[in-house]
């Protein structure tokens, strides 16, 4: 797949127009605050139809109601044109056209690498559940499906919890074991090889071969009827479901110790990258299109080596969009941004 | 300028019922204010008898005028069949298919903790007063919807009525006829291929 171009209308900060990509790597130069992020992630919502910068309406310009983005594709059947439209509380997304649910778009066009990746570390265990939640429903429509409805009992069991009358609570434990089991084993399947993808990157990084990923699991498919029955009166007093797949950590460690309280900032930044470089090559393994590379505040907190490091992922990647304060050497093509405007 | 109060009055009334805002209400509170005075009279006439006319069917609780409904005093109908669903409308979707010639219990509704619906707020116990003293014979078709609720609610009469001895079972997950598997979605497709029957 290859994003030929992207129209933006009322998106943020951007000015309204059309900017073209060609394959390998694009960069996008300019200071802080003109609209770089503002511009991946425009592509990112007209790829998957999602929004990782928060609310809808918040990616309309101001005194504006409606925003819009166009994304022009080549993909191995031939050209395709995606198209999002936000306003309050509303989107509608279409492919060449067609309308279709977001969830109908392309989930595993993209993979983001940016400062804020710190926190997969640092941060706390849902921040790590999240990124490994978000890559399973990049590579499986079906994990994606299974954890909304997985979301949709939980909400109602810890409301039958809160109620005082537990009303069939027994039934929310079936379906919840029903669909945790399938989210956990599906978990423990792409672990194995995220797992050998992340060292690998990991030591390519220079950051050493002793990166563990563990899943710290509250409960297993085998025992987890068992576990909650066991944990009842505590579910009750919380009104709160305490295990499940919404609990679960993923754990890095480095050096055999929990990098989250042991790690260096450097060090942190080495696991995030090597975990992001991780899911790359994962969704390029299974999924029949290469991902688009995003690369936000290229130089963000990274010593030469790893800068190389990542440019060379960048090259490596069928395209890449690469930002940054400063121009890069073997750029394809460069836009200096300055404002929201977009130059070549 | 401020709205007469008996207008701001009807437009509250009607901006209640279900899929209707506000500004659909207004629309028809100024349609129904040019309409002639008869029709007025007459819709008010025809929702005033429809709400005392109509009440629930004691047996089965569906929609009635009668003492009993239409179903339920149809003795050519299957009486060891009975098809539980959430509401009225399913009933009329099933008859309309002409398949099903048993009876019908309406639970009105289906289990919803967030929205503070337990198995009291649906009409359960009158399901199991029906079934005391039911033979093996007795077949019971749950019939709720695939939502997550709706199969809540089936797992859980399911649950009840397992020490009755008599026949339960799902109605089937499946692909829609006359569609195309590759517009199904994922979780259809995967419940259709699990429910999948043998032809051989």
């Amino acid at each position: 797949m290859l994003l030929r171009s992207l129209y933006t209308l009322n998106y943020r900060n951007l000015h309204n127009q059309t900017l073209e990509f060609g394959p390998g790597l694009n960069a996008i130069v300019g200071k802080n605050g003109q609209g770089k992020t503002n511009l991946l992630e425009a592509v990112y919502l007209a790829l998957t139809g999602l929004s990782e910068a928060g609310k809808l309406e918040q990616l309309v310009q101001h005194q504006q109601q409606e925003g819009f983005v166009r994304a022009t594709l080549e993909r191995d059947e031939g050209p395709s044109i995606f198209e999002v439209g936000v306003g309050k509380g509303r989107r509608v997304a279409k492919v060449d056209g067609i309308r279709v649910k977001a969830g109908e778009m392309l989930r595993g066009a993209a993979v983001w690498i940016r400062p804020e990746d710190n926190d997969l570390v640092l941060g706390s265990p849902s921040v790590r559940r999240g990124y490994l939640d978000q890559l399973l429903g990049k590579l499986s429509v079906r994990y994606a499906a299974v954890m909304a409805l997985y979301d949709r009992n939980l909400a109602q069991r810890n409301a039958s919890l809160r109620s005082g009358e537990h009303w069939a609570l027994e039934v929310w434990d079936t379906q919840l074991c029903d669909l945790g089991s399938e989210m956990l084993t599906m978990r423990r399947r792409v672990l194995l090889r995220l797992q050998e993808l992340a060292q690998a990157a990991h030591e390519a990084l220079g950051g050493g071969n002793s990166l563990e990923l563990t899943l710290q699991e509250t409960t297993t498919p085998e025992s987890y009827l068992f576990d909650l029955k066991n944990r009842r009166s505590e579910e009750i007093a919380r009104g709160n479901t305490v295990i499940g797949p919404h609990r679960d950590d993923l754990e890095l460690k480095l050096h055999g110790v929990a990098a989250q309280t042991f790690a260096s900032r450097g060090e942190a930044r080495t696991v995030a990258l090597a975990l992001r470089q991780a899911e790359f090559e994962l969704l390029a393994e299974k999924n029949d299109e290469m991902p688009l590379l995003l690369i936000d505040d290229f130089s963000a907190e990274l010593d030469l080596e790893r800068r190389v490091h990542l440019l060379e992922l960048a090259h490596r990647a069928p395209q890449a969009l690469v930002t940054g304060t400063e121009s890069f050497p073997r750029a394809l093509l460069t836009y200096q941004v300055e404002g929201g405007m977009f130059r070549r | 300028m401020k709205y007469p109060s008996s207008l701001i009055q009807l437009i509250r009334e009607l901006s209640r019922l279900p899929g209707i805002g506000p500004k659909s209400a207004q629309k028809m509170a100024f349609h129904l204010f040019e309409q002639p005075l008869e029709d007025i009279e007459r819709l008010a006439k025809v929702l005033l008898a429809a709400k005392k006319e109509l009440h629930l069917c004691p047996r089965c609780y569906n929609v009635t005028d009668r003492p009993m409904c239409d179903v339920c005093t149809d003795l050519s109908r299957i009486q060891s069949q009975i098809c539980v669903v959430e509401s009225p409308s399913d009933v009329i979707a099933i008859e309309r298919s002409g398949e099903f010639r048993g009876l019908y219990h309406v639970l009105h509704g289906s289990i919803s903790p967030m929205q503070g619906i337990g198995p009291e707020q649906l009409h359960i116990k009158g399901l199991l007063e029906r079934l005391s003293g039911a033979t093996s014979d007795q077949e019971v078709i749950l019939a709720t919807g695939t939502t997550v609720e709706g199969d809540a609610t089936s797992l859980y009469i399911q649950r009840l009525l397992a020490p009755l001895g008599v026949q339960v079972s799902r109605i089937a997950y499946g692909l829609p006829v006359g569609g195309a598997l590759e517009f199904a979605d994922e979780v259809t497709l995967s419940r259709a291929m699990a429910g999948r029957q043998k032809m051989v």
